[in-house]
């Protein structure tokens, strides 16, 4: 299986008040920074246990990785496909916040081999950019989705968010009219949370903001996928929804068991039946590389048990279970152990279940933890232990 | 034997009973006070200190010199103090000559109190009337009405009743001698038959039954054969003592003392309560009267929470009734619960109590059904028999007649909440039968009560309409028939047996009512809508409706940190295995318990 290589830029001009991905607005060390994740680079190529691996997708996350510059892009993709095997045609990713990009940068991101973009916009709505606390607004949002169409990307993916408190049915459809005008290939529509250690948690918790229930929230869900597919973006995931054959292969990886390899502080790698996470503080993670240390706050291996819970949540989230290899992995004939529990959820319009695989309907993914519960929680009851004897 | 004294405390809740055997045992060096470091060396399990009351019996010896300059023995034999234990605490009785009563001067007479008190009075004791807490700013000003409460009381005059503070060590030395010059010798025949009364047991790992006695007649002698009465067991003694703070060997007991005998017994169940021990080859006549089987009064099913843990429940009741002979459990199966127990109590506070010990002690995750009484059911056919579980009622059609037990309340409040007190009881279907007043604002209010209108939440509900005030105590009187009914609960269309109740006819369609809203408060939405019924045979007297959940997916799952999200959803597992599932349907624990969360007024 070909693998992934993520590198996390952990910087951003201001932080989104919702947002608890790791970065800090401290731009000056971006430098230092990429010296210090060519450093990480080397660490890891030094170390060998990559060097079985192919891989065929790079995403620059974080963060805002448009605050790069085309060459601090270049210095760090360089010694990436020096050292590591990167197939030709490799989809390779940078997230841009609107504001961060011009004509210049954008020149300089392709002659750096960048071949997707992912343009955090999150909505069309002025009203709803200042809610968010967005840099920019919806008419520079505009304009960089032009400017990128016309320097030539031609997989452009969006970001944008829902569940926003008030937050009504026209709201979202404006937006998605708006979105319509851009040759998109792939929109991610994420729900928006509230993450504990925001301000927006805060807000919450202060009563400053009343959020939408859960049946708004649900309505407003399934009126944005139905609206997507029928403009042709069809749902391969939760939040995500691609044109034909354009989904984003790297993010593929993480819900279909894939390997991919981090670089840069919070970035997590999945490797060898092992899941580990570097540490989400720049000057540790300074600290640790000069020292020659891994960069890691966190490792595990993966019992069978994990292995199994994670092989339901993760396929069933994205684009179904495939019963073959399911039952290959984990001896486990899902379709007929469970086949009351599949029946139901069939019947109550959550599963499609065909030959290969079991995937959810849209309502289904309106439950998609739920049902992974009830299907692990059934599974378990079939006494695990049992089966991992035969 | 003269110089023996056999003597309990009678004494409620929180009126310093505990507290006074501590200084008892203090003045007569029985501990130092060094040793009185954990307060209240009476009440050893942590449950019973918690909850400030008294589970398991304890007899105590004490020596005394008294002012007459002799030396004497004083036996305190502890009394439990609760209204599910009347029986143990009148077999505890019957092995003293004399009681302390305890009265807070403060509080005044309690309904457990006088309900004791009558019962020792029947048993001719002698009374020696103490007020405690005296100490107290507010006993200034209450305790000449306390004092003439207990001149009505037991018609003494006011120069018998003492006072102290046990809580301070003020007048204790008092009790001791009033204990050796008012309360007489035991009577007894040392050379005739042995004849010595159980009057409670414990068990220890080591050594099998520990019986805890007091002997009328003859001698308790080690090697000796000995016969209990009513299990017609017999056994040979093997350990003979009396008990100091631990146990004290003497290798033989005579008639008028208070100790213990071990004698390789292993099982709990064959020393009742109130048995009589004889010598096996010189028997005497007849037993010691007053012996009863004791018989639960309520019962709940256990079941685990897990399916996979039935055979650990069955060994931690199996264990846990080493220790408590009261307890019954018979295997029963549930279709909504699985496998589990119906378990017989002798009332609610000993049920609450078996399923803490359960879950503390023995670890075990239990999900528990509401309590219910034992109803005798006369079928069409004149087929007569007794259900402990509403689900084995018959169908409707060939029931004659249903009978539930029905108690004799004694309930003691101060007058301005006579009237809140009338209108809990009427509520609960009670008959008045007489009041009294026992002083110008304390009347004794006796009801008679259907045992299934108590047995759920009663006693707070008397607790808080009365600011605390009045108590309760009751007996069963006799089996009477009503109109009751079984209320079924319905999910999605299947009877869940275990939520089924039994109910008075009049009172079902409120009762349906409000269970089902109940319920729609404590089943979580899900994925599918759950109707809720509640319904009589076949006819449908409430319903209502959990909706569907919508929504449940976390939205972030990138970046590739899977950990995160796995455990989010081991946690999210952890809260549905505390639910039963039932067919589609996730039910959490306490909806089984829903019925005791309604407000029955």
């Amino acid at each position: 299986m070909t693998a992934g290589l993520y590198i996390h830029i952990p910087f951003c001009q201001r932080k989104c008040f919702y947002c608890d991905f790791y970065s800090i607005e401290n731009t000056e060390l971006i430098n230092q920074f990429v010296d210090y994740l060519i450093l990480e680079i080397q660490q890891k190529v030094s170390a060998g246990k990559y060097s079985d691996l192919t891989f065929d997708t790079i995403f620059f996350g974080g963060g805002t990785p448009s605050l790069l510059s085309g060459t601090q892009i270049s210095r760090i993709l360089d010694p990436l496909h020096k050292n590591f095997k990167i197939l030709d045609g490799s989809e390779i990713t940078i997230e841009c916040n609107p504001r961060t990009i011009d004509k210049e940068k954008l020149k300089a991101y392709q002659k750096a081999s960048i071949n997707r973009l992912s343009i955090g916009v999150q909505s069309f709505l002025d009203s709803e950019l200042n809610f968010l606390s967005r840099i920019h607004n919806a008419n520079q949002a505009k304009e960089s989705l032009n400017l990128a169409f016309e320097s030539g990307f031609e997989n452009l993916s969006i970001d944008l968010l829902f569940a926003l408190p008030k937050q009504r049915q026209e709201d979202i459809l404006f937006s998605l009219e708006e979105a319509y005008n851009f040759p998109l290939s792939h929109i991610s529509y994420y729900n928006l949370t509230y993450e504990e250690e925001t301000p927006l948690y805060q807000d919450l918790e202060n009563g400053k903001i009343e959020p939408l229930s859960d049946d708004e929230e649900s309505s407003l869900y399934l009126s944005i996928i139905k609206n997507l597919e029928q403009q042709g973006f069809k749902q391969y995931e939760v939040s995500n929804f691609s044109k034909p054959n354009l989904q984003c292969k790297h993010n593929l990886k993480y819900w279909t068991d894939a390997p991919y390899i981090g670089f840069g502080p919070s970035a997590h790698s999945y490797f060898d039946n092992s899941r580990s996470k570097n540490v989400d503080d720049l000057l540790i993670y300074f600290n640790l590389l000069s020292k020659k240390e891994e960069p890691l706050i966190f490792s595990e291996e993966l019992s069978f048990k994990d292995r199994m819970m994670e092989s339901i949540f993760l396929s069933l989230r994205a684009d179904g279970l495939v019963l073959e290899q399911f039952a290959k992995e984990f001896f486990f004939d899902i379709l007929f152990e469970l086949r009351d529990l599949l029946l139901s959820l069939t019947l109550g319009g959550f599963l499609s279940i065909d030959k290969t695989k079991i995937k959810l309907t849209a309502k289904g993914y309106s439950l998609c933890d739920e049902i992974c519960l009830r299907i692990i929680k059934d599974i378990e009851n079939k006494d695990i232990e049992k089966i991992m004897r035969i | 034997m003269n110089n023996i004294r056999n003597f309990c405390i009678i004494a409620h809740i929180d009126h310093g009973k505990s507290t006074l055997a501590d200084r008892l045992l203090e003045k007569t060096g029985r501990v130092s006070s060094r040793e009185m470091t954990t307060n209240q060396i009476l009440d050893n399990n942590p449950l019973e200190q918690e909850r400030g009351i008294t589970i398991k019996l304890h007899a105590i010896q004490m020596e005394y010199k008294a002012k007459d300059g002799k030396d004497y023995i004083l036996n305190l034999i502890d009394t439990p103090g609760h209204v599910d234990f009347s029986y143990e605490v009148s077999r505890s009785l019957a092995a003293c000559e004399g009681a302390l009563l305890i009265v807070d001067a403060t509080q005044g007479v309690e309904a457990q109190t006088i309900s004791n008190l009558y019962m020792a009075i029947d048993s001719d004791l002698e009374i020696i009337p103490v007020m405690n807490k005296i100490d107290l700013p507010s006993a200034a000003t209450t305790m000449d009405t306390v004092k003439q409460q207990i001149i009505d009381l037991i018609g003494c005059s006011e120069t018998d009743i003492l006072s102290c503070s046990a809580k301070q060590g003020i007048g204790i030395e008092e009790i001791l001698e009033e204990i050796v010059h008012r309360i007489p010798p035991p009577k007894g025949d040392p050379n005739a038959p042995l004849r010595a009364l159980i009057y409670d047991s414990v068990f220890d790992t080591y050594r099998g039954v520990i019986v805890n006695t007091r002997v009328f007649d003859g001698v308790l002698k080690e090697k000796d054969k000995i016969y209990f009465y009513a299990t017609q067991q017999s056994y040979e003694v093997e350990e003979v003592g009396t008990m100091h703070m631990k146990r004290f060997r003497t290798g033989e007991l005579s008639a008028g003392n208070v100790g213990y005998l071990i004698a390789s017994i292993r099982n709990l169940q064959d020393t009742k309560v109130g048995d009589t021990i004889t010598n096996f080859n010189h028997p005497c006549d007849k037993p010691i009267e007053g012996f009863r089987i004791v018989k639960p009064m309520v019962f709940s099913g256990i079941y685990p929470s897990d399916a996979a843990d039935f055979e650990d429940l069955r060994e931690s009741l199996a264990k846990l009734v080493l220790n408590d002979s009261a307890i019954t459990y018979e295997p029963e199966s549930s279709s909504a619960l699985g496998f589990g127990f119906r378990c017989g109590f002798l009332g609610l506070l000993h049920l609450e109590i078996v399923q803490e010990r359960l879950e503390r002690e023995f670890d075990q995750n239990i999900v528990s059904t509401v309590p219910n009484v034992r109803y005798k059911v006369i079928k069409t056919n004149s087929e007569e028999f007794f259900i402990d579980n509403p689900a084995q009622l018959p169908d409707r059609g060939n029931i004659a007649e249903i009978q539930e037990p029905f108690i004799r309340a004694q309930i003691i409040t101060p007058d301005e909440y006579l009237g809140n007190v009338m209108k809990l009881c009427i509520d609960r279907r009670g008959i008045l039968k007489n009041t009294t007043y026992l002083s110008a604002e304390r009347v004794d209010v006796e009801f008679e009560l259907p045992l299934s209108e108590v047995v759920f939440d009663f006693f707070d509900k008397l607790k808080s309409i009365s600011r605390g005030y009045a108590s309760l105590d009751y007996e069963f009187i006799e089996y009477r028939t009503e109109d009751l009914v079984k209320l079924d609960i319905l999910l999605n269309g299947e009877t869940v047996d275990a939520l089924s109740t039994i109910v008075h006819n009049k009172k079902s369609a409120d009762w349906g009512r409000k269970l089902c809203s109940k319920l729609k408060e404590l089943i979580p939405r899900q994925m599918f809508e759950v109707a809720i019924q509640a319904a009589i045979g076949s006819k449908v007297i409430s319903r209502t409706n959990v909706q569907a959940l919508r929504k449940n997916v976390i939205a972030k799952c990138y970046g590739g940190d899977i950990t995160r999200k796995r455990k989010l959803l081991e946690k999210q597992k952890e809260g549905k295995k505390r639910m039963k599932q039932i067919g589609k349907i996730e039910i959490p624990q306490e909806a089984f318990l829903a019925v005791l969360s309604i407000d029955n007024n």
